[in-house]
């Protein structure tokens, strides 16, 4: 009797819980439980080998000292920051320039921007292929051809050396990495409503004036998106490192660098201390831009 | 003034079309060196068309790539991952946008929490989880602990404003289920963001390479069609540098992104609304 009263009291939080039952033992397990395991064992010895034999002690910050002092950590934070400020420019820049002259297309925009916009689906296997393809560091490959054609220079060892090897990688996502934030500059340029220009094209004749009176203000919320968007892709990346030049000292990135702690070195301890740098770092990142977005947006 | 802007817009038209062609220009050399036939050798000036169009050397790639199966198992992971991710993503953001129920705003912001955690962290735990759940090398592990999409689960429960509560209190007035609401009407009713999802999380899928490569065993039956292409390094008289190993490698390249290209110019609106979607939201 009690038993029934409850059910039919708390039926609807019940249906509820048995929903989300499912859903929450996956995201405990492979989100909440994987975060907080992983601060734990970068306190720790923790080694996969030696668990059942040495157990696992506290080192407390042992790690995070370390890590400091890892050449494969400090390189990767080095050429993961230069990564992400040079792809912040270049994407960012003919991200705008692009999405504002679609706009400005009368007819064939939607076209153009389809044009522009696949080679975001190509993956990054797909694009490691064709780089290696194209930066072949013998004379038959293609940009040793194009270099010594038009400039007259000898074959270069892209990756292999230390002063182009970072340059080479950074080339092709430079000129053409820039689909997704494109899309939303576009987005954002189709939001602005004309009759704002109209309106101010009475008192000016100058694109200049028109654009950074009243096109970049009215357009400061998506430019924090992407910033925002570049800066998370940026402190990620490992993929054109790992792929292209695997073990390279002279392009590793700090998530590569993880990557090699762990699953080269089995020093999974280090590696989740770097893990949490980086969380740290892009904690820090986040809060900033919020801080600068809630002044910027006084516009709207 | 009217012949300023036409001036104006030719040059923003060239530029335009300057860059299409600077992102196809690498794919269309690698297609056209995909041709080549295995006597070729480039030395002096870039062919920007091949000497003879040898179909064998794909044929030769197709087989020695094994991408047929790595297509197949792209196809599954993909498929399974994004239907039970979006039905996760779909029956949360229902029940977190609809219903009321103790704990709500508490659970929600955990799960949302989670938006912070760089990938990087779980990607070593996960490692760690998955030997010890003796999941390693199983095709399970490559689509499991992504299952639960947070930015999905964020974007259902945002887009469930625009199923009016009265379908929903008609529904539940005429005795229906839970179950059947949501399989009935709150679903149908959510097709737009649906298909979106949809979309753009079995491309995410397919591309994927970094953890599947992780978990599964370095040449693995389960391998997806990037972990085989990412392995297929083939070797000419001895040399992996050989001209016709990039030829054959050129050639699989072209395989592998012949369907993402149909794909995308198929289901093309839906990467411009789902950018506006996930973008300005």
């Amino acid at each position: 009797m009690k038993m029934k009263k409850f059910l039919k009291k708390y039926r609807n939080d019940l249906t509820c819980y048995a929903l989300l039952a499912i859903p929450f033992a996956l995201f405990f397990l492979f989100f909440l439980y994987g975060f907080f395991r992983g601060f734990y064992i970068s306190l720790t010895d923790f080694d996969m080998r030696y668990v059942s034999s040495r157990g696992i002690n506290f080192v407390w910050f042992a790690n995070y000292k370390e890590i400091f002092s890892n050449a494969n950590f400090i390189n990767g934070l080095k050429h993961t920051f230069i990564w992400t400020v040079v792809m912040l420019i270049g994407n960012n820049f003919f991200g705008l320039l692009m999405a504002a002259l679609i706009v400005r297309v009368k007819r064939g925009g939607k076209a153009f921007l389809a044009l522009l916009y696949w080679p975001s689906l190509v993956s990054a296997a797909i694009g490691s292929q064709i780089t290696l393809f194209l930066f072949n560091p013998t004379e038959t490959g293609p940009l040793n051809i194009i270099i010594g054609k038009l400039f007259n220079l000898p074959p270069q060892d892209w990756f292999i050396n230390e002063k182009t090897a970072l340059p080479s990688l950074m080339f092709l996502p430079f000129f053409t990495g820039f689909c997704m934030k494109m899309m939303i500059y576009y987005a954002g340029l189709r939001s602005i409503p004309s009759t704002y220009y109209e309106a101010a094209s009475l008192e000016t004749d100058s694109r200049a004036i028109l654009f950074f009176r009243i096109t970049l203000p009215l357009l400061s919320p998506v430019l924090f998106l992407n910033i925002l968007l570049s800066v998370m892709d940026g402190i990620k990346i490992i993929a054109p490192m790992q792929l292209n030049t695997p073990g390279n000292d002279y392009t590793i990135s700090a998530v590569y660098a993880l990557y090699i702690e762990a699953f080269t070195r089995t020093n999974f301890s280090q590696s989740f201390a770097m893990g949490f740098v980086l969380f740290v770092i892009i904690m820090i990142l986040t809060l900033i831009q919020n801080r600068l977005k809630g002044e910027a947006i006084v516009y709207e | 003034m009217n012949k300023k802007i036409t001036v104006g817009s030719v040059i923003g038209i060239l530029i335009l079309v300057f860059f299409v062609f600077l992102q196809i220009f690498p794919f269309y050399l690698s297609l056209v060196w995909s041709f080549q036939p295995k006597s070729f050798r480039q030395t002096s000036s870039l062919n920007l068309w091949p000497e003879s169009f040898n179909f064998q050397n794909y044929v030769l790639a197709w087989k020695e790539s094994d991408l047929l199966r790595g297509f197949l198992w792209s196809l599954i992971y993909s498929g399974s991952f994004t239907f039970i991710s979006m039905v996760i993503a779909l029956v949360c953001g229902y029940i977190f946008g609809k219903k009321n129920f103790h704990g709500k705003n508490i659970l929600f912001f955990v799960f949302m929490s989670a938006l912070m955690v760089p990938g990087e962290i779980l990607l070593v735990a996960n490692y760690i989880l998955i030997t010890e759940l003796g999941l390693y090398g199983s095709p399970i592990a490559v689509v499991i602990t992504g299952l639960v999409n947070i930015f999905g689960l964020f974007l259902f429960k945002q887009f469930m404003h625009t199923i009016p509560d009265s379908i929903l209190e008609s529904a539940v007035i005429d005795g229906a289920k839970e179950i059947t609401i949501i399989g009935k009407i709150v679903l149908p009713m959510s097709m737009p963001i649906v298909a979106t999802y949809c979309i753009m999380t079995f491309t995410g899928q397919w591309n994927e390479y970094l953890w599947p490569q992780l978990v599964l065993n370095s040449v693995s039956p389960y391998d997806s069609v990037q972990i085989k292409l990412i392995l297929f390094r083939p070797v000419i008289d001895g040399a992996m540098n050989h001209p016709y190993a990039y030829t054959l490698r050129m050639a699989a390249t072209m395989i592998a992104l012949l369907p993402v290209i149909a794909f995308y110019f198929a289901f093309q609106k839906y990467f411009v609304s789902g950018i506006s979607v996930t973008g300005l939201k």
